[in-house]
């Protein structure tokens, strides 16, 4: 049986790389499962699956990529990079769920998905600058409440002196009448 | 599914037998051929996904192995993937030339809504199977792109 199919894993930046090559299909499908568990117990670290030398996946080969993926610990936040636009089809047509990084504008030939995984980075973007915009005001709102506390406390502490000062100078005129 | 049976209509552009040995060199003639009619990239992932998937069906449910033809019919791609069926002696020789040499035993694989053949007509313009008692018979149809 020809072998097509080939599992090279990297460590890159604390990231643990895993290069699909060739193609993945029901022949295949069991080897790279083997290939890729092992290199991804042999490794620390977020996990992203670089498809961009995958020629052929079938719908046997996509579940055996999602089985993987999907069974990682969410603390390795496996993502797909360099889907090529035939892989992307298959693995869009099974609805599988896995998470995608977005093309590299600059790359040259951008896939169609691109505009998607752009959408989806916008999104993400506006929901944590919501969030931030959330902790901003509610630190303001903190602000501006110790801000008051603070003129209260000058304001008790000035009436108290004054009242010191006049207690002063009553035992001052007090004294010089004695 | 007009223009299938009938041998008149058009040049078989392909034919090719495959087993689980062959899928690869079935993919890759299937796409050059598709690549030769002028489709595009994105419909060549189709027609390769689809006859792929067919002939991954005839090597798992359909004996083993089967054959897989192309020809133009009309200004559409038909792809015709065959298998002698389960259990049939030699699944090379099952299919022969549609009719008269399949050995007559096999047991056409069961047309369950499974994902695959859902992927197949998802891709594919039209989709006809017709089990039969000598294995089983898939046609897809892709139009091709106008001329």
């Amino acid at each position: 049986m020809a072998n097509y199919l080939r599992v090279e894993a990297e460590s890159r930046y604390r990231q643990c790389v895993l290069h699909v090559i060739g193609e993945l299909d029901l022949i295949t499908a069991a080897e790279f499962a083997d290939r890729a568990e092992e290199a991804v117990q042999a490794s620390t670290g977020p996990v992203v699956v670089d498809l961009s030398s995958l020629t052929f996946v079938d719908i046997r080969g996509a579940r055996a990529l999602a089985t993987v993926i999907c069974t990682l610990p969410a603390a390795r936040r496996p993502v797909i990079r360099s889907c090529p636009p035939h892989v992307r089809l298959v693995l869009d047509l099974l609805n599988l769920p896995l998470s995608y990084l977005p093309a590299d504008p600059l790359a040259g030939n951008a896939p169609p998905s691109l505009t998607r995984d752009l959408v989806d980075l916008v999104q993400h973007a506006r929901l944590d600058a919501g969030k931030a915009v959330l902790a901003a005001s509610w630190t303001m709102a903190r602000l501006t409440d110790t801000g008051i506390r603070l003129a209260n406390t000058r304001e008790r502490t000035g009436l108290t002196r004054e009242q010191g000062q006049q207690t002063l100078a009553r035992t001052r005129s007090a004294r010089e009448r004695a | 599914m007009r223009g299938m049976s009938g041998d008149s209509d058009a040049a078989v552009a392909f034919d090719q037998p495959f087993d689980s040995d062959t899928l690869s060199e079935l993919r890759n003639a299937v796409r050059s051929e598709a690549s030769v009619l002028g489709l595009p990239d994105a419909r060549t992932a189709e027609v390769v996904l689809a006859v792929h998937e067919l002939a991954a069906n005839a090597v798992v449910h359909g004996g083993g192995a089967g054959r897989a033809r192309m020809r133009v019919v009309a200004g559409e791609l038909h792809c015709q993937v065959s298998d002698p069926g389960a259990g049939s002696g030699d699944a090379r020789t099952g299919m022969g030339s549609g009719s008269g040499s399949g050995t007559g035993t096999g047991q056409p694989w069961p047309f369950r809504p499974g994902r695959g053949l859902w992927i197949v007509r998802n891709v594919a313009d039209r989709f006809n199977m017709a089990p039969s008692v000598s294995g089983s018979q898939v046609t897809v149809v892709f139009t091709l792109p106008g001329r």
